[in-house]
């Protein structure tokens, strides 16, 4: 306790200065912008550090009796400041959370679930300009779809069944806006989940109804000739019906783009012209009455590849991928006599991808050109149960999980003239059983241990155990060791994939695991969290791709060990007057451990700020994040710099009365940096997105209700 | 077929942008004056805007205003003048907002009074009983222990009002609402004024 006292109490400016000076030796010889972001943000923290302090002695001086003598009217309007609560739930957690609310959405303008997660600690993300790919504990493999962390919306799992891929970007099937807030839950989680669980799970939860009462219409519009707009519509009857429903649709005219790798006179001098497009819509309703909820998905987005990936013509707009989703969700929660808790879901979901790739197989640069088209149909269906009872110093859950994929079909072929390399029709089963005790030893000691059985159809059961130690000295703070196992199943697509002369298949391939051993300190305040925790990570047979040397095919097999550590911090702040930040280091190293070579698209050092402050009596909120990562190595084994970028974010919520309305700018400096481009990229580096605007309007018909 | 895992492997220079040099001090005034204009605006809020409130601070003026709202039977205190009685079962999350909310206010002329109760055990007559949280576990037990007092439970635990409590404080969107249960209220004998039914959502079980 001592210890975070003088960390809220004393030494803050101290550290706001301290912080600017680790950061400019840290961004030392980059570019003058970075620069130039680094001196803006140590002058950001040391101002807000002073008004904090400033805060702080105002709070525990006399308090003008406000609250006490507001109306029954007014009190139901007060904002209270939630950040605690949250904050006693991240440091209660039997793993390391990361937690992004609807405000902060808001206020930092986030516009994909691949910006909320980019700003979490430790995350990197890389655009390849058809999917968002996500770096979690340094590792981000060339040709992995985000197959090794768990999507769930509201406990319902999103990764697909053909090839486990996980959608981050505007692929995404649930429009931002309707988020009530994500969590990532950091490391193995299979003892609880099951499959994809293994360097974490996020879990986006969706708004219910309640709090978003009426019909809400938004409008934005962005760089690159992009429209996005919603509607809404929410209630919370009286006879405890709740319910939201939403529609929304997105359009990207995208970027004229220049590859110097293509940069010949017949391929547009590299130009991509028209080929940059990003075009989708969704449906989302959620309806529970009762200890029943019902949740129904729709999207599907289209998105035009301008990079000439997978060998296709270069500039040709009709070279795209497709992806629909669709999902019907049906829960139920009941809690009897308050000791026994038992849940249920039943669910169907159905994700198609349809891939068109005009290929020049002549290789004369002319048409008539053939367009190959690829495709998988993935249709599960599925039950979980699961029950949790309290018996003294004991919490037991128990529950059992059962998918059938009924279709988990791919394919292949030449549209014309037809001609067809690939028509694989599957289907399998997966049953899982687990269990898990919480056991409070004494009031400041908690065991909790977990172990859970999948049994998958292809390639037969595994066994994940996970145990957490956790020592609660006091009511605000902890400390915690973990070690968890966590598996990744061979998707089908690396099972079964083949095309002609160059991939094969291996049904033979086994799960990857990985163990990882954690130590996590956690203190809390009033106003302030603390947090620094170091994780090792042993991750045994990875799959990847390699050419198989006596026939030149590229196959999956489990060939790579790797050894992931790494050291984080995090401090967060929110106060009273509403000013609140962020700021996360992570330290990490990926490196293979047969060769003793780190890992490709493995940033040592990342870094994440953020800060938010309202302006005018609340009227605005100025926000601004910048994101740090070091220097990655890509497939060429060349090295991209580190890169500095930063977003700002006006929004108010009051200027005009049942408007919101805000502006934002992403990339503010103009930052030219890259991403390791997969094997599938001529590109070795991909660049990223330099400055872009985005104008959001939302309008509220009935609120204050 | 397109081919996969096929990798040129070209090692690529950085691609430098080449503007003239117009262009480019046109770039740095306009890079400058993001700069100076984001400054300005990060370092405006002197001026502090309207304060966000504790919860506890607000959940204690809520208990005060549930005592000007709800009637009780005349029977409840021997002295119909006596202190209005609100009582805190548990572990105390107010840390002390609830004696400042209630300080120097009355209600139809009456004081009010708060006793803190560590256990059922030890629980005496009030007006009003705020169920901690930390009394999760024993809910059941509590609820049938007052189940024939004419006493206005009050609670912040996920479905309170659904298994017999009277309030349930919740937090939505960051503010703070409540359930009520009229049924139990009225089963009791209290009086629940048509204000608070309005503003609260009512729960049946």
């Amino acid at each position: 306790m001592a210890f975070f006292d003088s960390l809220e109490n004393s030494s803050h400016p101290i550290l706001g200065e301290k912080l600017a000076r680790l950061l400019s030796i840290a961004f030392a010889r980059r570019s003058q912008s970075a620069r130039i972001g680094m001196v803006l943000i140590a002058a950001i923290i040391s101002s807000s550090a002073g008004a904090a302090i400033a805060q702080d002695k105002a709070d525990s001086g006399q308090k003008p009796s406000g609250v006490a003598d507001l109306s029954l009217e007014q009190l139901m309007n007060v904002n209270i400041y939630t950040a605690s609560k949250r904050w006693q739930k991240i440091v209660e957690a039997p793993a390391s959370v990361s937690i992004v609310t609807a405000d902060e959405i808001q206020k930092y303008g986030y516009r994909t679930l691949a910006e909320i997660l980019r700003s979490m600690r430790g995350i990197s993300i890389g655009y390849d300009r058809n999917y968002s790919y996500i770096g979690v504990r340094g590792v981000s493999r060339p040709g992995d779809y985000n197959t090794r962390v768990l999507l769930l919306v509201d406990g319902h799992r999103l990764n697909d069944n053909v090839l486990d891929q996980a959608f981050l970007g505007t692929e995404f099937p649930i429009d931002v806006d309707l988020i009530e807030r994500v969590e990532f839950i950091r490391g193995p989680s299979s003892s609880l989940y099951g499959g994809s669980a293994f360097f974490g799970v996020i879990n986006v939860i969706t708004k219910r109804g309640r709090g978003d009462e009426g019909v809400t219409a938004s409008f934005e519009a962005g760089s690159f000739g992009t429209y996005k707009g919603r509607v809404s519509y929410g209630a919370d009857f009286k006879n405890g019906l709740e319910m939201l429903v939403s529609a929304s649709f997105y359009d990207s005219h995208g970027q004229r783009l220049f590859y110097r790798e293509f940069d010949a006179p017949e391929t547009n001098n590299g130009f991509a012209d028209n080929s940059d497009y990003d075009r989708s819509h969704s449906f989302l309703a959620n309806l529970s009455y009762r200890d029943f909820r019902l949740q129904a998905v729709y999207s599907s987005r289209e998105k035009g590849i301008p990079t000439g990936s997978f060998g296709t013509v270069f500039n040709d707009p009709r070279t795209q991928t497709v992806d629909a989703k669709a999902y019907l969700d049906l829960g139920y929660q009941h809690t009897f006599s308050n000791t026994l808790d038992v849940t249920g879901r039943l669910f169907y979901d159905r994700s198609d991808f349809d891939g068109d790739y005009v290929a020049d197989y002549a290789g004369t640069g002319t048409p008539p050109f053939v367009e190959n088209k690829v495709f998988s149909r993935g249709r599960v269906g599925g039950l979980e149960l699961n029950a949790s009872k309290s018996a003294g110093k004991h919490r037991v859950t128990t529950g059992v999980e059962y998918r059938n994929n009924l279709r988990q079909d791919q394919g292949d072929y030449d549209a014309a003239p037809y001609f067809s390399y690939l028509d694989d029709r599957r289907s399998s089963k997966i049953w899982a059983l687990y269990i898990q005790d919480e056991f409070r030893i004494t009031e400041k000691l908690i065991v909790n241990a977990g172990l859970r059985y999948d049994h998958y159809s292809t390639f037969g059961g595994t066994a994940n155990p996970r145990v957490a130690l956790i020592y609660k000295p006091d009511e605000h703070g902890s400390l915690k060791l973990l070690y968890g196992q966590a598996f990744r199943a061979p998707n089908d697509f690396e099972m079964f994939f083949q095309a002609g002369d160059f991939s094969k298949s291996n049904p033979l391939l086994q799960p990857e695991t990985i163990k990882t051993t954690e130590l996590i300190f956690e203190r809390y305040s009033k106003h302030f969290r603390f947090s620094v925790s170091g994780f090792y990570s042993h991750i045994n047979g990875l799959i990847s791709q390699r050419i198989d040397p006596a026939d030149g095919r590229a196959q999956f097999s489990n060939v790579d060990n790797v050894i992931s550590k790494g050291v984080e911090t995090t401090i967060e702040g929110k106060l009273t007057n509403g000013i609140e930040g962020r700021f996360a280091y992570t330290l990490q190293d990926a490196r293979n451990e047969q060769t003793g070579d780190s890992l490709s698209n493995s940033p040592t050092n990342l870094a994440k700020m953020s800060l938010s402050i309202p302006l005018a009596n609340r009227k605005f909120f100025a926000s601004f994040q910048g994101l740090y990562a070091g220097e990655r190595r890509t497939l060429a084994s060349n090295n991209l710099p580190g890169f500095f970028v930063s977003n700002a974010t006006l929004l108010s919520k009051s200027l005009f009365k049942n408007f919101d309305i805000s502006a934002s700018v992403y990339n503010l400096f103009n930052v030219r940096y890259a991403a390791p481009g997969g094997q599938e990229h001529r590109q070795d580096s991909i660049q990223q997105d330099g400055r872009s605007y985005r104008l959001k309007l939302t309008y509220t018909f009935n609120r204050g209700q | 077929m397109t081919n996969t895992g096929r990798k040129t492997g070209l090692a690529l220079e950085r691609r430098e942008a080449v503007s003239p040099p117009r262009l480019k001090r046109l770039l740095a005034i306009g890079r400058l004056s993001i700069l100076i204009a984001l400054t300005v605006l990060f370092l405006l809020p002197n001026r502090i805007g309207a304060q966000e409130a504790n919860e506890y601070e607000v959940k204690a003026a809520f208990l005060y205003n549930f005592a000007r709202f709800v009637e009780w039977p005349d029977n409840v205190s021997p002295d119909p003048n006596g202190p209005l009685i609100i009582g805190i079962l548990g572990r105390d999350p107010f840390g002390g907002e609830i004696d400042r909310a209630i300080e120097g206010k009355t209600v139809n002329g009456r004081r009010l009074v708060i006793k803190r109760f560590s256990s059922l055990e030890a629980y005496e007559q009030c007006h009003i009983l705020f169920v901690s949280s930390s009394e999760r576990g024993n809910l059941p037990r509590i609820l049938a222990a007052v189940r024939t007092r004419s006493v206005l439970t009050v609670s912040e635990t996920d479905r309170f009002a659904q298994i017999g409590g009277i309030i349930n404080f919740i937090t939505i969107e960051n503010r703070i609402r409540f359930e009520i249960n009229q049924a139990a209220a009225a089963r009791v004998g209290l009086k629940i004024s048509s204000k608070l039914l309005s503003l609260g959502r009512v729960v049946r079980t």
